[in-house]
């Protein structure tokens, strides 16, 4: 066997070369490209960074032109903190607002609570059907609450339909889709609506999402425990949110906005027909829409990432919950790219079509399986002799050195801005992950991104199930 | 060749892996200083609370002692102490009277933080200009007049409207056209921020920011601008020009005079709304219904009732709506269209069975 290995190795030297140095140089373009990144999310915080300018987060407070905005926070069987997030929603710090929550068929008592607690009743406020929902069974206000609604509805297991119903009954011109779990800070609505307001042509803004449970209180309070899967995504979402994302609004090449937090211009969702319903990937799925729509009705139009803005929420804290969010991610993404593949290097949608798009598909569909061949093939290669030692600490530096330096570089760009991480503790610990995610972590969502793709090719629909634990009565550490 | 082909090969693979290995070794400084930064930051930002909580009692007894102030009677303040003073007072300001905003003017001469003040805009920071020009917004000298419209006129956006706030807090209208000038073709600015600064220049600014916005190089950006704020001070001085933008090409631009228009109450904006019933633009023929509404213009009955079958949904709510504010006249009308229900008239009778529902006239 090892004789008929080595004969194999030997006779097919160029082609195993040449499959190495395509994992190379993959690896490197890869880490090249990360690398342009960087200075382009400095200049893009540089120039836009609201950090600086507390006056006018003020004067947006108290002054009458500030866009009023609906938050539109989808709920499903929420019944153990949905009262409390309706209360931290109602806090926020906005001068016009209303929370529409929707109920989408929860089977447990998650109405029931909202109706006591807000002293909600009946109302026959009218609202446009433009985009498809199930039927809307009541929608309830409250005297005491009067920027607070609540949408009931039937559901049809389907998170976008219940954005939809949001949607329709929403009459601000900006609308704001929140989970039921995540916690917005007090002040990012103003930070994304400045966005709104630089640009008249402003269709969606996104804003950063970090972990909510990375740090979180001992039950005696006294203590702060850190967690090591929370603090890999933290770390990962720092290096997406404040590099990735801020140079792709830089290059305005912005395909996404997350789901967990993104601000809307209301009537161009009701044009596009809101979210797609049979798409795991509706955020992304949405952003798509949108560039599509406006571009083949040749409309003026923007989006923009806000890092400022940031939204709380709890991530996967074991391994099996995180595998199926990033195999539903991939499944997303594919989803996407599969659907709007006639962007694809189409000249009339311009940067997005003949640089963005594509981009992306190389970056997270055919770069993570490139990798992933690498990581069975190049050892075994080396160990049979057909590649050398050069080979081999070639592909260990892209695959998994060079990484580090992205990560440290993310750390830093987002401590020198905002310095959003409170504890030297909580600093060293982030730092020390953004060594140790590049060795494992990282390869280990390769992997289910190559799940996500035979999940995709299977056809495989749904969510999963995210177990929550409610965190966010213990956040008081993040001094949101 | 192949020799040197290969040299080159492995050439290029060393180059990779070291390259990345320099880049580790300078990750782990990178975050060696990151830390130490940090370290001494948070040390830094614990004395800089210690002391806030210590200067706000002292800052709110000068404010309040009963004794006239004069440098004898106010305690020596530190240099390190001044950003801090600086950032207590700003906060002050916004909720003050005027007895206590001269007191101000008074500690904040007494201690020279005006000097302090001047220096800080002397530095590139944004931070630090912007809260300056805040300040100089409630000093009442010359000096600070000058300052701020020097600042008014670069084009750093933020600086700028820091500046431009602050001469509307001063009322310094006379310096409004030359600032107006430069910022007239900008069409990278904060339009709605703009807006509300402007907004606060009040009536004796609406002439210069009128011609602001009929300027032929004025950016779609000023030009909205312009219309929310005369919208806003609602002078009829500025309804001819507000009435010329309803004819604007761009969609925003005539969405944004009627929206204006619907804020003043006079005899030549009714044909003007009327007119707006049947413009291309949705957003604008809803604005036109919903100040036609308000307004209770009631010879608009007819063409408010064909905007019921309008393909946009806000169109025919604002016209329902419009509808019922008009009274009993216009009541009837949505009666009758549910009443009479008839799928050519679906959608008129649909939006009547809303309004009425939501007015509680079902």
């Amino acid at each position: 066997m090892l004789n008929t290995t080595l004969e194999f190795t030997h006779q097919h030297l160029i082609w195993i070369q040449t499959i190495a140095w395509t994992v190379i140089v993959s690896g490197l373009i890869q880490n090249l490209f990360y690398l342009c990144q960087l200075p382009a999310a400095w200049l893009e915080l540089n120039q836009y960074s609201q950090y600086e300018d507390s006056e006018s987060r003020w004067h947006l407070l108290i002054s009458q032109v500030t866009l009023p905005i609906s938050i539109l926070v989808p709920a499903y069987n929420e019944e153990l903190t949905i009262v409390e997030n309706v209360h931290q929603l109602l806090t926020l710090n906005y001068p016009l607002f209303e929370a529409i929550i929707i109920n989408d068929g929860s089977t447990d008592e998650t109405l029931q609570k909202l109706i006591t607690e807000f002293n909600l009743k009946l109302s026959t406020r009218a609202y446009e059907t433009s985009v498809k929902h199930a039927p809307i069974r009541g929608i309830y206000i409250s005297d005491t609450y009067p920027n607070l609604m609540v949408i009931d509805k039937e559901n049809v297991q389907s998170k976008a339909d219940a954005i939809n119903a949001g949607i329709n009954v929403s009459r601000h011109p900006l609308f704001c889709v929140v989970d039921a779990d995540s916690l917005l800070e007090a002040s990012s609505l103003l930070n994304a609506v400045r966005a709104y307001m630089e640009n008249l042509y402003m269709v969606a803004v996104g804003g950063a999402i970090r972990a909510l449970n990375d740090e979180v209180p001992s039950s005696t309070g006294k203590k702060i425990n850190y967690r090591f899967l929370p603090l890999l995504q933290s770390m990962e979402y720092m290096r997406s949110f404040f590099m990735s994302r801020l140079a792709w609004s830089r290059w305005k090449m912005l395909t996404i906005i997350s789901g967990a937090f993104g601000i809307f211009k209301r009537d161009i969702a009701l044009k596009i027909g809101g979210f797609s319903h049979h798409t795991v990937g509706e955020d992304y799925d949405f952003i798509m829409k949108m560039h599509d729509y406006l571009v083949k009705h040749q409309q003026k139009y923007s989006m923009s990432y806000v890092p400022e803005t940031v939204c709380w929420t709890e991530v996967p804290e074991d391994w099996s919950m995180l595998k199926k969010q990033r195999t539903r991610w991939q499944r997303g993404a594919l989803e996407v790219f599969f659907k709007y593949r006639h962007i694809f290097f189409n000249r009339r949608y311009k940067i997005i079509g003949l640089i963005g798009l594509p981009l992306h598909f190389i970056m997270d569909v055919l770069g993570p399986i490139i990798e992933c061949v690498g990581y069975l093939i190049i050892p075994f290669f080396y160990l049979t002799g057909a590649l050398n030692l050069n080979f081999l600490l070639a592909y260990t530096a892209v695959a998994f050195v060079f990484g580090v330096f992205i990560s440290v570089s993310s750390l830093a760009l987002e401590e020198i801005t905002f310095q959003q991480i409170k504890s030297s503790k909580h600093l060293l610990l982030l730092g020390l992950i953004a060594i140790v995610e590049n060795f494992g972590y990282r390869q280990l969502n390769n992997f289910w991104r190559i799940l996500g793709w035979i999940q995709f090719l299977t056809k495989k629909q749904g969510w999963g199930t995210m177990i929550r634990k409610g965190y966010k009565a213990k956040a008081r550490n993040k001094h949101i | 060749m192949l020799v040197s082909f290969i040299d080159s090969d492995q050439a290029l693979l060393k180059m990779i892996w070291r390259v990345s290995l320099i880049g580790f070794v300078i990750s782990l400084g990178l975050l060696a200083a990151l830390l130490i930064w940090k370290i001494h930051r948070n040390c830094q930002q614990h004395l800089i609370h210690i002391r806030i909580q210590q200067l706000k009692p002292l800052l709110n007894a000068v404010l309040y002692a009963p004794t006239a102030l004069n440098q004898n009677s106010l305690p020596p303040l530190k240099r390190a102490d001044r950003p801090l003073i600086v950032n207590l007072i700003i906060e002050l300001l916004r909720n003050i009277r005027n007895d206590d905003m001269h007191r101000i003017m008074q500690i904040i001469s007494l201690w020279k933080i005006d000097n302090y003040i001047y220096q800080q805009l002397k530095k590139n920071s944004r931070y630090h200009q912007i809260q300056a020009l805040t300040m100089l917004g409630y000093f009442n000298d010359e000096k600070s007049l000058l300052t701020l419209k020097k600042y008014a006129l670069k084009t750093k956006h933020y600086v700028q409207l820091a500046a431009l706030r602050s001469l509307a807090q001063r009322h310094a209208v006379e310096y409004l056209p030359e600032i107006l000038k430069i910022l007239a073709p900008q069409s990278n600015q904060n339009t709605l921020m703009l807006a509300d600064i402007l907004e606060r220049f009040g009536e004796p600014a609406v002439e210069f920011i009128s011609q602001f916005i009929l300027e032929q190089n004025s950016s779609e950006s000023s030009k909205v601008a312009g219309l929310i704020a005369l919208g806003h001070i609602a002078s009829i001085n500025a309804l001819s020009t507000i009435i010329v933008f309803t004819d604007n090409l761009s969609d925003l631009v005539r969405t944004q005079a009627y929206i204006s228009l619907s804020k003043m109450n006079h005899l030549t904006i009714y044909p003007v709304l009327k007119k707006g019933l049947n413009d291309s633009c949705e957003h604008v023929r809803a604005e036109a219904a919903k100040a036609i509404g308000y307004h209770r213009l009631a010879d608009c009955i007819q063409p408010l009732t064909k905007l019921l079958n309008d393909p946009y949904w806000r169109v025919r709510y604002q016209a329902a709506f419009a509808l019922y504010q008009l009274g009993t006249s216009g009541i009837l009308i949505l009666r009758n269209l549910i009443l009479t229900k008839q799928s050519v008239n679906s959608f008129a009778a649909t939006i009547a069975q809303q309004v009425l529902a939501e007015q509680g006239q079902s």
